[in-house]
């Protein structure tokens, strides 16, 4: 498993962060209001209650944990780059 | 493995044994609360939002792993990695405040090592740039 890029330190929108993580194959399952499973065969589930906006920070840990490399999570860190520039 | 930690807390002396810690770092947008022993983390835009929602969320995920794989093997052997850039950094791990929270696993059947959680908040004052 490749080790995944240090995400930016600004802040994120929830929807862009899940759609990466759909982009890396990992299943994302909405179970509650704010609350989120995210799975994969190897890490098994992660039930967690996330805020709309997520800091760098989460997001390096949810990559992290599920192994997610930086190809899969390309399109997300240049989309977030192009926010950045508007 | 055991974590014994002592806290003073009004006059009160308060001992945990097998404690699971849990860390509080700042992060862009708030605060991530992540477990030492445990790689389970949450997020909140304050405090008191991330320790919630670490609690909620690591209850609702046991349950996920027990209805899964009957067992938590996959998630007790799970280590958190950002927690090794401070390994060497001996303030970090001398914390400033500790609060005691019961383990949210009422009907859990199963052996968890650990009687609580403790959430505590490093004394380190400069934290990478990433983080702060």
């Amino acid at each position: 498993v490749k080790r995944p890029p240090k995400p930016s330190s600004g802040a994120h929108h929830l929807e862009d962060l899940i759609l990466a993580l759909v982009d890396a194959r990992i299943n994302v399952q909405k179970v509650s209001t704010g609350a989120y499973k995210f799975e994969t065969d190897e890490a098994g589930p992660l039930v967690m209650f996330l805020p709309p906006m997520v800091g760098g920070q989460l997001v390096q840990q949810l990559m992290e944990h599920f192994g997610a490399d930086e190809e899969s999570f390309l399109p997300f860190l240049i989309a977030l780059s192009k926010k950045r520039q508007h | 493995m055991a974590n014994t930690l002592h806290a003073n807390q009004d006059s009160k002396h308060l001992v945990a044994v097998n404690a699971l810690r849990v860390v509080i770092l700042p992060d862009s947008v708030g605060y991530l609360a992540q477990g030492v022993e445990i790689d389970y983390f949450a997020a909140g835009t304050s405090e008191t939002e991330a320790m919630d929602s670490f609690q909620k969320g690591f209850a609702l995920t046991v349950a996920a792993h027990l209805k899964k794989f009957g067992n938590l093997v996959r998630f007790l052997k799970s280590r958190p990695s950002v927690l090794e850039q401070f390994s060497d950094q001996k303030e970090f791990w001398e914390f400033s405040q500790v609060s005691f929270h019961e383990l949210p696993l009422e009907n859990s059947k199963v052996s968890f090592p650990y009687d609580c959680i403790t959430f505590a908040r490093p004394k380190l004052t400069q934290f990478p740039a990433h983080l702060a």
